[in-house]
């Protein structure tokens, strides 16, 4: 039984894992980007 | 629809759009994640046979259906970049990728980590795990692929030529299991005479089906907008540095 549990830990644990490290991954490009688009885009408007 | 596809041709206008849906995608993402996580760990009953490791199916099962549908999506992207030249098709077929290939890696690791309390083995070289394995190499080809060519509409139209031929991977993953003896389990809800599967399962199956769907939907739209940015950031730096030297 704890045996069977292991597995089904390390199977969830795995996916999680790289879910959140995609996500943090792809929102932490996202927010870079918009930053340097929104300097950009005062520097055009001065 | 030719309206529909007229509509999301500005990339501006799909990145206002994208904008306004994503939290919404992110908050159904939760909502379907706490619902699945509850019924898949909490509430659904071990199988009668497996025991508790069937709980491992609730996490494999949508993430293999994830990766495949991923993979048909992009196969329409590449061709419609390629017939209609759609000026956003590239673009998400590239924003994609990573999240299918990611996908496919959770199938296959899960899938290995079932396999061993079911079959007693990690790996076998059956025809749904081989050809599995072989769509993860794909979706890395297609990557790989954009970031070797300078010119990158030369990589994304080498990218689309590659996704379109490894299309005829998705039939022979879905009937491998049909077509030749494999230790993989055959289909038991994508089926012509219906689900085999009890309903205490089916729901938690569902759930995190709709978790991963929405999961996709959002980083789908967070990494398109965040290229888009860049580009837009890219041609008025371009536009700048001409206006200079004019």
């Amino acid at each position: 039984m704890s045996n069977q549990l292991t597995y089904v830990f390390f199977a969830y644990f795995f996916t999680f894992f790289v879910l959140i490290i995609l996500a943090v991954k792809s929102y932490s490009t996202y927010l870079a980007n918009l930053k340097k688009f929104k300097k950009f885009d005062i520097n055009v408007k001065k | 629809m030719a309206g529909i596809f007229n509509f999301l041709a500005s990339p501006s206008r799909f990145r206002r759009l994208s904008e306004r849906l994503y939290p919404y995608t992110i908050f159904l993402m939760v909502l379907f994640l706490i619902l699945g996580l509850w019924y898949g760990i909490y509430s659904s009953p071990p199988d009668y046979q497996q025991g508790e490791t069937v709980r491992i199916m609730y996490v494999h099962v949508p993430a293999a259906w994830m990766a495949m549908m991923i993979y048909f999506s992009m196969t329409l992207m590449s061709i419609f970049s390629l017939v209609w030249r759609h000026p956003l098709a590239d673009l998400l077929a590239k924003e994609s990728a990573p999240i299918g290939a990611m996908f496919t890696l959770i199938a296959l690791v899960t899938g290995s980590i079932w396999g061993k309390p079911t079959w007693g083995t990690w790996w076998v070289w059956d025809a749904r795990l081989t050809s599995v394995l072989i769509l993860f190499f794909i979706y890395l080809g297609h990557v790989a692929l954009i970031k070797l060519f300078d010119d990158e509409e030369k990589g994304s139209k080498a990218a689309a030529i590659l996704t379109i031929i490894g299309a005829i991977n998705l039939p022979i993953i879905k009937f491998s299991v049909d077509w030749w003896n494999t230790l993989h389990q055959p289909a038991s809800v994508m089926r012509l005479d219906g689900p085999s599967i009890h309903i205490d399962m089916m729901i938690p199956l569902i759930f995190m089906a709709f978790a991963f769907l929405f999961y996709y939907l959002s980083f789908l739209f967070i990494n398109t907008q965040a290229e888009l940015y860049k580009r837009r950031v890219k041609k008025i730096y371009l536009q700048n540095l001409m206006r200079k030297e004019k």
